[in-house]
């Protein structure tokens, strides 16, 4: 396919929606950096082995962002290191990279929110905040009420 | 000739499997370790197993990768209760395995542990009760990585949420001979599982057994990423069963020319090598499964295909005459 304005091989096709039309458009590289001044550049790997993750740690957008990132301060692990290796350091990498990270888990799996099994640990700690949490907004209602002797019961 | 045991799902599922991926909490994943740590890692899960009670009756031991001979090695890697992924951690990577050999948990593996089950024929939902029961007990005395967004947290994000990967050892011979099996790849790939060959990623499909398995770890429940695997798999056994009908109604002289052969050259070469007794191998699969052969029970034939699985790849004039004998020992004591 031609690009629409220099008729070099279209490489970046761009849906848009002009005056409730969908219009599609047709374009190289450069004609398309020059019109919108980006381009979009995610390869979605074919399915998440090492070998794809890598390549799409691999993609320019992402190793640019991993060029000036900070380390991991837990096991020192940079962005850099994932973007070869395909593996994370340490757990609290996930917490430290998570800007990164999540669109990565959300392209690999098309979901990055775990609805599965919880260690009981968790599961009662959470269970506990909860309660608290329930806890503090009946009381915060009841001394608003002016219920307080509800209030001082809670 | 009737064909009674065309869909006999035990039959074309060999087995299913449950492996979980864990951590324990604020420790850097086994890559990024030293020594002493991955000894500590070792020593607090070989502990967590073995001195809580009720995991006692699984009868857990537990060794080193360093203290295994090659033999050992290959054996519990021919059953699936070890991957080739530990051995490249022969330093600090350990192995717990229960007595009868159907949980065993990886330890320094790519994760900290890997608990794994396995279960005869088609059977996701007993392999998985398994496993997250011996997970509970486990995680009682170690706290593993966990983050109530992103879930069990992993070395590697394609495992990250549930950690789980649950799969399915399937013999599909008559898939194999059809383009049908490049479709049975295709549509996987499209709801989140993937066929591979017998050993995992990147392994050829020798022997026609296929490996069906979750891609996706995150986002869905580990009992619906095991009820899309059951459906699939289930879907493609029949296919399978539906071509092995076919093979018999359309192709019958062909079929059992292929497999009588096979059972043939099988009761009488003086050398093989490993690629072509897979493939005969399964072909004699397909024939017992078909009730053409009837001397040979399929239990004992599977056994005999994981043993020239842990024969291993060399290709010596030693190797292939040592195979060949005892492929005819087999086959001479089931005329």
């Amino acid at each position: 396919m031609e690009c629409e304005i220099c008729k070099a091989k279209a490489t970046v096709h761009i849906t848009r929606m002009e005056n409730g039309s969908k219009r599609e458009m047709h374009l190289c590289e450069k004609c398309a950096k020059e019109k919108f001044g980006f381009i979009f550049k995610v390869k979605i790997p074919s399915n998440n082995t090492m070998k794809g993750i890598i390549e799409l740690m691999q993609d320019e957008s992402y190793a640019a962002k991993a060029a000036n990132d900070s380390s991991c301060p837990e096991c020192g692990m940079s962005f850099a290191d994932f973007s070869q290796t395909g593996r994370i350091g340490c757990p609290d990498c996930y917490r430290h990279f998570n800007e990164r990270l999540g669109p990565i888990i959300q392209r690999m799996h098309r979901n990055d929110k775990h609805i599965g099994k919880m260690p009981k640990k968790y599961e009662e700690k959470h269970h506990l905040e909860n309660t608290i949490d329930q806890c503090r907004l009946e009381m915060d209602k009841a001394v608003r009420n002016e219920e307080f002797e509800r209030a001082a019961e809670l | 000739m009737e064909n009674k045991n065309v869909n006999d799902l035990g039959n074309i599922a060999l087995s299913s499997r449950i492996r979980l991926a864990r951590n324990i909490s604020g420790i850097p994943f086994p890559w990024k370790i030293d020594e002493d740590r991955g000894f500590k890692v070792a020593e607090a899960v070989r502990s967590a197993v073995t001195t809580n009670e009720e995991l006692d009756k699984y009868g857990f031991g537990f060794k080193f990768v360093f203290d295994m001979g090659d033999e050992e090695k290959n054996g519990l890697l021919a059953n699936h209760l070890m991957s080739l992924d530990l051995i490249k951690n022969p330093k600090t990577g350990g192995i717990l395995i229960s007595g009868e050999k159907k949980v065993s948990i990886l330890v320094n593996e790519e994760d900290h542990l890997r608990i794994q089950t396995l279960v005869g024929g088609l059977n996701l939902e007993a392999a998985w009760k398994e496993a997250d029961f011996v997970d509970d007990l486990i995680e009682e005395n170690l706290d593993y990585a966990f983050d109530g967004s992103y879930g069990y947290l992993t070395a590697c994000p394609s495992n990250i949420g549930t950690g789980m990967r649950a799969s399915v050892m399937l013999h599909l011979p008559a898939l194999a001979s059809t383009k049908y099996i490049k479709r049975v790849f295709d549509i996987s790939n499209t709801i989140g599982l993937t066929v591979r060959g017998f050993y995992g990623e990147g392994t050829e499909a020798e022997g026609d057994i296929y490996q069906i398995s979750n891609q996706i770890t995150t986002g869905r429940t580990e009992l619906e990423i095991i009820g899309d695997l059951d459906r699939i798999t289930r879907q493609v056994m029949d296919k399978e069963g539906k071509t092995r009908q076919y093979l018999m109604a359309k192709q019958r002289a062909r079929t059992e020319d292929a497999i009588f052969r096979a059972w043939g050259i099988l009761s009488n070469s003086r050398l093989i090598n490993k690629t072509e007794s897979m493939k005969l191998l399964s072909r004699v699969r397909l024939g017992v499964g078909l009730g053409l052969i009837k001397a040979i029970e399929i239990n004992e034939l599977d056994i005999l295909i994981k043993e020239m699985q842990i024969m291993g790849k060399s290709e010596t004039m030693e190797s292939a005459e040592k195979r060949a004998f005892k492929i005819r020992e087999f086959f001479q004591l089931r005329r």
